[in-house]
């Protein structure tokens, strides 16, 4: 936490969440006049903001059933609420010529959206309970009065959020809000059923199942992780059973996901919701790198090099200024850090809105809980660079700059948050890694040091 | 308001007047539901379930080998074809084509089929398929309106042709629509307040422990 000496003498500590704020607005401001400058000086090429989806006039082409689809606002379809919208309002959201993204969980505890009869209304709905419910989560993240009224900024200002919200994937919007909730302490005994929710809305979320690891003797995890499993299948296997009527081979139609078990391609879930290596943000680093193929040997070797310096520089610098201090046990955040930056990179939904799993560690990191982290205001910077709107096109700079032989670039050549984000998670996760090296020898160390016990002092 | 009309459950000639004014108006305002069963023995032929016409170009159900609903819209080689799922018996190694006591094994299959203009002004049409076995399912596919308007329908077609001892039930909803409307209302309302009494137990799990909280507190 930094400290700022008063004209008083009196040191004035300044919260996380007032400078986190501050750094939005400031790194948004700059991403805007960067991203104008470069449109203002390549012309149209580039003119459109990736920022928001365009979905065209006649809207997206994969929602069913076809009469289902409306337009809500202006040109927006919030396309992936309509599909589920329109699912929920057939005889099975798992039609046969339509696989789903979602376990059968989603559609136990979001069905009853389908009650209400228009589209639009339905998403006004979901749009306002989400709005509530995320300042509602993040008001039980702190203690402090005034940081308290602040703290749906967090929400507010976080550009995932309004991403999900654009795409209408509620998702992503109350999956990673369920497990921010059950983090806080009061909500200890009631974490089984949070969790087993949020993982059915979103299961990319499952790997925050580390959680249950973190604290408690071996016999109540394992009581923890029973009644987690059972709320878990109770959810998406048994309940859909019971509730869906004519489902009869309901559990066999769950299981026929490609890879899982025998039977069609395409039906039940999507196979390729599950495929790591083709999907994820990973991948996505490993492609934008393939597209600079067309530079000569020198400067791809010069790209690299200017990569894995730019990791090393983030690297060294937090590493460094966070050595000289003591700090707590290795705990919450840093598993929730690795949690969500493992999410991000490894699973096959991570792009904009798959962002969202970072809100976890970072309301986490601007609460009070934040102080006692080693490296926590490195972990900060990288995530606060992460999730502004850095969606900036490089292609019409790359076409300007090494003129590829071959002619221009293709359009979808990568933008700038496409390589930083992969390359600032890793260096999260290097950060996380030598925080649990330097936790586990200062624990050795303390355990070592012999108490002494002076004969004069009363015991 | 759902008109049927039943087109009879014995294999021959069927009246499709019905069916041919609807389709040679474009659907407008009406839309068509075809609710079609048979028992069928287990063996390897297909079955003729429906055709509007004699020529190849008309409308024409069918159930393959696998025993899989198959609807041509059009020639089958240059029309438009929707394919349900096939049953799970297929894909069950025992298969048995004869009871224990040596009889042939019947089984029954049904599915339903809407055709459906998207809207008024739209030139495009919705075949939906529907099906309860081997699971509830249901497929879409989009073809133009003209496809719909041009279909050969000789007001006079025929029914489960082909098959000794087949049976099929047709009617026809002249709302497509409305029928389909409230078909799909008592599945999804239904669906809809299971999830709702999910919901609401998992929040009154939450309130209980913040109700404990409050009185922990008073306690205190």
């Amino acid at each position: 936490m930094s400290e700022a000496q008063g004209t008083t003498g009196v040191r004035i500590v300044v919260p996380r969440i007032y400078k986190y704020l501050i750094a939005v607005l400031v790194l948004s401001a700059l991403v805007l006049v960067v991203h104008t400058a470069l449109n203002t000086y390549f012309g149209a090429q580039e003119s459109v903001f990736p920022y928001l989806t365009v979905e065209g006039p006649t809207g997206p082409s994969d929602i069913g059933p076809l009469d289902c689809l409306s337009k809500m606002w202006g040109g927006h379809f919030f396309g992936d609420f309509q599909s589920e919208y329109c699912r929920m309002r057939q005889v099975t959201p798992y039609p046969i010529d339509r696989p789903s993204s979602y376990l059968p969980g989603f559609y136990v505890v979001s069905g009853f959206i389908g009650l209400i009869p228009s589209s639009v209304t339905a998403f006004r709905v979901v749009v306002l309970v989400a709005l509530a419910f995320g300042a509602y989560v993040m008001r039980t993240q702190f203690d402090r009065k005034d940081l308290v009224k602040l703290s749906p900024l967090v929400l507010l200002t976080f550009y995932p959020f309004w991403f999900a919200i654009d795409r209408g994937n509620y998702g992503w919007i109350f999956g990673p809000l369920l497990v921010l909730l059950a983090t806080t302490r009061t909500a200890r005994s009631q974490r089984y059923w949070i969790l087993a929710v949020a993982f059915s809305l979103k299961h990319p979320l499952a790997i925050f199942g580390l959680i249950f690891f973190l604290d408690g003797t071996w016999r109540t995890k394992t009581k923890e992780l029973l009644k987690f499993g059972g709320m878990f299948v109770f959810l998406n296997f048994i309940y859909p059973v019971l509730q869906w009527p004519n489902a009869l081979r309901w559990p066999a139609l769950v299981l026929r996901i490609q890879g899982f078990s025998s039977g069609k391609d395409q039906v039940g879930m999507r196979s390729d919701d599950f495929d790591i290596r083709s999907r994820s943000d990973w991948h996505a680093l490993r492609t934008a790198f393939r597209r600079f193929r067309f530079l000569d040997d020198v400067q791809f070797r010069i790209l690299m090099f200017t990569c894995t310096a730019l990791v090393a520089a983030f690297f060294l610098k937090i590493l460094l200024s966070g050595l000289k201090q003591t700090y707590g046990k290795f705990g919450l955040i840093e598993i929730s850090l690795v949690a969500a930056c493992l999410g991000v990179l490894l699973s096959p939904f991570s792009f904009t809105y798959g962002l969202m799993t970072l809100l976890i560690p970072l309301v986490l990191l601007v609460s009070s809980q934040g102080d006692s982290v080693r490296f926590g205001g490195g972990y900060l910077t990288l995530l606060t660079v992460c999730t502004v709107p850095n969606a900036i096109p490089l292609t019409a700079l790359c076409n300007v700059l090494f003129k590829p032989k071959d002619g221009v670039l293709s359009r979808d050549f990568p933008t700038l948050g496409t390589i930083l984000i992969p390359l600032l998670l890793v260096t999260i996760l290097l950060l996380v890694a030598c925080s649990a090296v330097l936790s586990y020898l200062s624990s050795r160390a303390t355990q070592h040091t012999p108490a002494v016990v002076s004969v004069a002092q009363p015991q | 308001m759902v008109s049927s009309v039943s087109l009879g459950s014995k294999t021959g000639p069927v009246d499709t007047a019905v069916m041919c004014t609807a389709f040679k108006d474009g659907l407008l305002n009406t839309g068509l539901v075809l609710d079609l069963h048979a028992s069928l023995p287990r063996d390897d032929s297909d079955y003729q379930m429906l055709s509007t016409s004699l020529s190849d170009d008309g409308l024409f159900v069918s159930i393959n080998e696998q025993r899989q609903f198959v609807l041509y819209f059009g020639k089958a080689s240059a029309g438009y074809e929707v394919t349900m799922p096939d049953p799970e018996f297929i894909a069950d190694i025992s298969k048995r084509l004869v009871d224990r006591v040596g009889r042939p094994v019947v089984d029954e299959l049904s599915t339903t089929i809407f055709i459906t203009r998207l809207n008024e002004s739209s030139d495009q049409v919705a075949l939906e398929a529907m099906t309860g076995s081997p699971f509830l399912s249901t497929v879409v596919k989009i073809i133009p309106l003209s496809s719909v308007t041009n279909l050969s329908c000789d007001e006079l077609g025929t029914l489960g042709l082909g098959a000794n001892g087949t049976s099929a039930g047709l009617g026809i909803g002249k709302t497509g629509k409305t029928s389909k409307a409230s078909m799909l209302r008592s599945i999804y309302v239904q669906r809809s307040i299971a999830s709702l009494l999910v919901v609401m137990w998992l929040v009154s799990l939450w309130f209980t422990r913040k109700i404990d909280e409050v009185e922990q507190a008073k306690h205190v």
